[in-house]
């Protein structure tokens, strides 16, 4: 079972490779898959409390 | 038509979302209905109507890999799978009631194949979006620490398109085939999800042992695993003579559904078991605190009542029992909040209301229903608000010069300034708290566009501001010269 540090470089390596796609190929259909899944693995650190930064998404 | 409404938050909000689901239905009887929830709390969809087709998101299965041993390649691999399934259903309008950034991301993966999408979403360059009205509301507006009066199940309705009707407000029908004896006991929920919103162990011991013993009254307790050794200690196995049924931890979704649903009356905190007593018509008695915004997710059968007190632990057996007494006995007072349940699409409930946030909830109401603005009487608002008028106003004069190449980086930084400080206007005075979250998810709502219709904009932004301050502030205040942050 992955500790809380760990997960966070699953969530580091997931957005390198977002950033790196959106400044070659912009905002696609690859990026917005990764963004699903940093997301989810942000609400398995959060206990899955889906809603709770909806308010300040960016 | 294919629609897809997508509830990926908790067991309560999908109980929120039956009605309009049923008005989906209702209103588009030859369309194809489609649900996504959580496979974690799929069992919330059981008793649903048959034709609606469920789809769940497997969290566990798709993050498996991530767990185990870091495979992001892998688990990214499932979740385009997954996504890419769910596309292949070409669905001409996707509802999304999740409010969440994941949810946001799924909906803008629809959005690009076509489909009409409802809820948050994502602008073309990934930026979060809103979609419709009744989502900025949301946005703007909706959470525990809001002024928000509109019931989570009206704004869902809003954003989904839906008028309720009070055919559509029903719930799972388990009781045909359950051996459950019918009204003739009282349920306590003794789960939420949060600690700040559970009911007390010592006060669901007290209030259960008064009903038992000295009224005679019979109980059943319902929960998940996670409460059971924390109600097994209270009780020590007592009964009452057999009139306490403890079954915390000892029910699926779907008996426990059944045990509120058939229950004379259901006590419990913000919980699911709230808007299933909702659905079953059930009169609650909902122990409420300033942890949870009642008028958001409070029960809405009528009759039910809320007991409003500042912290949990400040709930008391004797007012528990005037509230559940009032039920019983068919009494009506003005010493509780009650829920007015014909008043569709307005704040639901009356009567003896925490004296809470008058003037923001006007405002709200101004805003966005047309209503007169509130009176102001406080000299500390009318400063903070002369603030946020001298800083929509040199923000308006400043807009126009990022146009000017040569003015532009002095220009960002400025404005960037005022936003910030708008920004901790918010948090500091709590009365301009809807205006600011108003003018913030207007700001959110523009958009990647050309560089001279934007800066159009967003100076109509800031002029809308100033023209909303000005319903308050003297001009001659608006003109000092200083800026205060």
């Amino acid at each position: 079972m992955k500790s809380k540090q760990e997960l966070e470089q699953s969530l580091k390596k997931l957005d390198e490779s977002a950033r790196k796609i959106i400044q070659t190929r912009g905002y696609t259909r690859e990026v917005e898959k990764i963004k699903i899944l940093e997301e989810m693995i942000k609400e398995q650190l959060r206990n899955e409390d889906s809603r709770s930064t909806a308010s300040s998404s960016r | 038509m294919k629609i897809l409404v997508a509830q990926l938050a908790r067991l309560g909000d999908i109980y929120l979302t039956w009605p309009v689901l049923n008005a989906l239905k209702r209103q588009n009887p030859d369309a194809e209905i489609h649900v996504l929830v959580r496979e974690r709390y799929a069992d919330a969809c059981l008793g649903l109507d048959p034709s609606i087709v469920i789809h769940t998101l497997e969290s566990k299965y798709l993050l498996e890999t991530i767990y185990s041993d870091g495979n992001e390649e892998q688990a990214l691999r499932r979740v385009s799978k997954f996504v890419d399934e769910l596309l292949e259903h070409r669905f001409d309008r996707v509802i999304n009631l999740s409010f969440s950034p994941m949810s946001s991301f799924l909906s803008h993966a629809f959005e690009r194949m076509g489909s009409e999408v409802h809820g948050y979403t994502r602008h073309p360059d990934g930026f979060f979006q809103v979609a419709d009205e009744g989502s900025a509301y949301f946005y703007a507006q909706v959470g525990s620490n809001s002024f928000n009066r509109y019931h989570l199940l009206d704004v869902f309705a809003l954003i989904a398109g839906v008028q309720l009707e009070s055919v559509d407000m029903c719930g799972p029908d388990f009781g045909s085939d359950r051996e459950i004896p019918e009204r003739d006991y009282i349920c306590i929920h003794v789960g939420a999800s949060e600690a700040e919103k559970q009911i007390p162990v010592r006060l669901i011991h007290d209030l259960t042992q008064f009903l038992c013993q000295e009224h005679g009254l019979r109980v059943i307790l319902v929960g998940s695993e996670e409460e059971r050794f924390a109600i097994e200690q209270a009780f020590q196995g007592q009964t009452y003579g057999g009139r306490l049924v403890n079954l915390v931890g000892a029910t699926s979704v779907e008996e426990a559904v059944a045990l509120v649903s058939q229950s004379c009356l259901v006590i419990g905190g913000d919980s699911f078991a709230m808007h299933v007593a909702t659905l079953a018509s059930t009169p609650s008695v909902n122990l409420s605190c300033s942890h949870v915004n009642f008028w958001e997710t409070g029960p809405l059968s009528i009759s039910s009542r809320v007991v409003y007190k500042e912290r949990m632990e400040d709930h008391t057996v004797e007012e528990t029992w005037l509230a559940i007494s009032e039920i019983l006995s068919y009494k009506s007072t003005t010493q509780f909040i009650r829920c007015q349940s014909e008043r569709l699409g307005e704040p639901r409930y009356y009567g003896r209301l925490p004296e809470q946030d008058e003037f923001q909830w006007a405002f709200i109401s101004a805003l966005y229903s047309g209503t007169n603005f509130p009176v102001l009487d406080d000299f500390s608002v009318y400063k903070n608000l002369a603030s946020l008028a001298k800083m929509s106003k040199v923000a308006c004069e400043t807009v126009p010069e990022v146009l000017d190449v040569n003015k532009r980086s002095a220009a960002f930084e400025l404005l960037n300034q005022i936003d910030t400080s708008i920004d901790r206007l918010a948090d500091y005075d709590s009365h301009l708290f809807p205006l600011i979250r108003w003018f913030q998810t207007e700001k959110v709502r523009l958009g990647p566009q050309e560089f001279e219709p934007l800066a159009e904009k967003t100076q109509q932004l800031y002029e809308s501001l100033l023209k909303v301050c000005s319903l308050y502030v003297e001009n001659e205040d608006i003109d000092m010269k200083e800026v205060s942050p």
